[in-house]
């Protein structure tokens, strides 16, 4: 999808650059910094986010109720996610894999059990039970905010 | 108006007239104020019942006299006036309230603000239920509860606050702790429940009694700097089973008297909670009811967040539930948790043979003794900051399998020092965590590594008394 749309802006910034290099009047000196200028803009930071984001999803997770402290005592993670090979979408069920693989830094076992969370924690995909929008097969979309939270009991 | 008539065209002698006819006005009204408050008083002292009965059959509201068109007596609207001046809430909500009779299970941090504000706002009859007794290490939080209560009942600590705040109010006290042999019975006396415990066995036990009795309950819960809040089993909407259909491991269950919490948490919570209470009792606003408020002290952030519905798969509220009142009543809560039904009580590992624990009198034999030795106190290091036996060296159990080369270092010290062989011993704070330490220990190059038995509670308690209490 990210592919299609950001195709015609690469396109469009190269047909530029050649314009405006026809419309200059063409001297061996200025070819070689126009070469660098080129290599310069295809490394460009904003050319970079462009392809980074073909494939990656930016999600935030929060983690809380105790939970932050199964990875580092941080409750707010930013965070960029690919879709396994070959899939375009990322399901709750591949994003908690990676959870368990990249966030999770002690006992996994507090955090999960078998391939969904343990028993005792909420997931709350965009401040809603995923359990009214499909659980461990819900489709994350770029920027949903999802939540682990473990309930309290104290008082 | 009238003091601009008076003053402008009238005599002294008017003026006197008016002031007699004001001061013999202002006898009568003493009088039948007086005449009212004898009325109250005896039937006042009545009210505080320890009968566990809560019927409130001759409201509007019993010890009121001189019922107006409102239906509130004229000291009820002097006193709930700020109430009443709420378009939202009004006559009617305060009506509402005033006959309504609601539980508070639990008597500590969420306990405080929610029968306190109940009590003060009007509620008809509280009832108080926990058979706990009053710590001076309550008090930064449970702020219904005076020093001059401590060692004494929290339900006779409360009721006391509660009607020094409002006299009119039934109160009931109920010295014993809700259990499922007696939830059903004391439950069923009341309109409402809300669950101010701190522990997950009662909070099973109290959402299944509501579903079979039908009452709506008010939820919170608070830890460290975190407290959730919700309405179960009200409207449609889920019971804590639908939500949480299995318990956690009982690993993951952390208590206020492990993991600390923070005064003002519950007193956040438990306030809200009374609100949710109130608004459920006068039928005003939408309680939290499929939605759960989320409270993170830390960051100053609230998160409303939406919940499933009752779930019709649910085994108590479920289109096929079949649990019964009797099912209830013999139901283990403390087994299907696995966790007990106290804050306090502790579990007590048995992890190490016998020969690798010493208890704290003899540690203290071997200080006195000089022996050579190294102590090593496992606690995290926010526990080591509040108090350590002196010398010891802190290593937190999580960090214990990368600081083994430290322990080497530190006996081998040891042993230079004296000339003789040093010994290892493991301490926190209540004997667990030390012998789970020694376990490790002694498989990973320190065989005769010994720990000492009950932890620092147990040194303070047999050894020395100076040292302090957590």
């Amino acid at each position: 999808m990210f592919l299609i749309l950001s195709m015609p802006s690469i396109v469009g910034l190269c047909t530029l650059y050649i314009l405006s290099l026809i419309a200059c009047e063409f001297s061996h000196t200025h070819a070689i910094f126009h070469v660098i200028f080129f290599l310069v803009l295809c490394s460009s930071s904003l050319l970079r986010s462009i392809l980074v984001q073909l494939d990656s999803m930016q999600l935030t997770l929060e983690f809380g109720g105790g939970l932050e402290l199964l990875c580092q005592s941080s409750k707010i993670h930013n965070v960029d996610v690919k879709p396994n090979p070959g899939e375009d979408k990322l399901t709750m069920r591949d994003l908690l894999a990676w959870v368990k693989s990249n966030l999770i830094k002690e006992r996994p076992e507090m955090f999960m059990k078998g391939d969904s969370v343990r028993p005792g924690v909420l997931v709350l995909i965009n401040d809603c039970d995923w359990e009214l929008c499909g659980s461990l097969d819900t489709e994350l979309e770029e920027k949903d905010v999802v939540v682990f939270i473990s309930t309290l009991h104290g008082g | 108006m009238d003091s601009k008539e008076i003053g402008s065209g009238s005599s002294g002698a008017d003026l006197l007239r008016e002031i007699e006819r004001l001061r013999s006005d202002k006898e009568e009204l003493e009088s039948r104020i007086h005449l009212l408050e004898a009325q109250i008083k005896p039937r006042g002292a009545a009210e505080k019942d320890k009968s566990g009965s809560c019927s409130l059959s001759s409201l509007s509201c019993p010890q009121m006299n001189g019922a107006t068109i409102s239906g509130l007596s004229p000291e009820m609207i002097h006193r709930y006036s700020r109430h009443l001046l709420v378009p939202d809430f009004g006559v009617e909500g305060q009506l509402k309230l005033s006959k309504s009779s609601i539980l508070v299970v639990g008597a500590g941090g969420l306990g405080s603000p929610v029968a306190m504000y109940l009590v003060a706002c009007g509620v008809g009859c509280l009832g108080i239920v926990d058979s706990d007794i009053v710590e001076l290490n309550n008090l930064h939080r449970q702020i219904i509860h005076t020093e001059a209560y401590v060692g004494q009942s929290k339900v006779k600590s409360a009721a006391s606050s509660c009607h020094a705040i409002n006299s009119s109010v039934k109160l009931v006290e109920h010295r014993e702790a809700l259990q499922a042999v007696n939830a059903l019975d004391i439950v069923s006396k009341y309109d409402i429940v809300v669950d101010a415990t701190d522990n997950l066995p009662s909070r099973y036990m109290i959402s299944d009694c509501c579903v079979l009795l039908d009452k709506p309950l008010v939820s919170g819960a608070a830890l460290g700097l975190e407290g959730q809040l919700t309405v179960y089993n009200y409207n449609g909407g889920p019971c804590y089973r639908c939500l949480f259909p299995t318990p956690p491991p009982s690993a993951a269950c952390q208590r206020c008297s492990d993991s600390g919490v923070l005064g003002v948490v519950p007193g956040v919570i438990g306030s809200l909670q009374a609100l949710e209470a109130i608004k459920v009792a006068s039928a005003v606003g939408e309680p939290l009811s499929g939605r759960m408020l989320l409270f993170d002290a830390l960051s100053s952030r609230t998160r409303t967040v939406k919940i499933r519905g009752r779930s019709p798969a649910c085994l108590i509220c479920g289109e096929n539930a079949a649990f019964t009142r009797e099912n209830f009543q013999s139901f283990d809560y403390e087994n299907f948790t696995q966790s007990p039904m106290s804050d306090k009580s502790s579990e007590k590992l048995n992890l190490i043979p016998e020969s690798s624990r010493i208890t704290g009198k003899e540690y203290n034999e071997i200080v006195n003794t000089g022996e050579p030795h190294v102590l090593v106190d496992v606690r995290p290091v926010h526990h080591f900051k509040i108090a350590a036996i002196p010398r010891s060296m802190n290593i937190p159990l999580s960090n214990l399998e990368g600081k083994l080369s430290t322990i080497h270092s530190a006996l081998k010290q040891a042993a230079q020092d004296s000339g003789k062989c040093a010994s290892l011993f493991v301490v926190c704070r209540r004997g667990n965590d030390s012998q789970r330490a020694v376990d490790y220990l002694s498989k990973n190059g320190f065989p005769s590594a010994k720990d000492i038995v009950g932890g620092l509670q147990s040194w303070s308690q047999d050894v020395d008394h100076t040292f302090p209490s957590y």
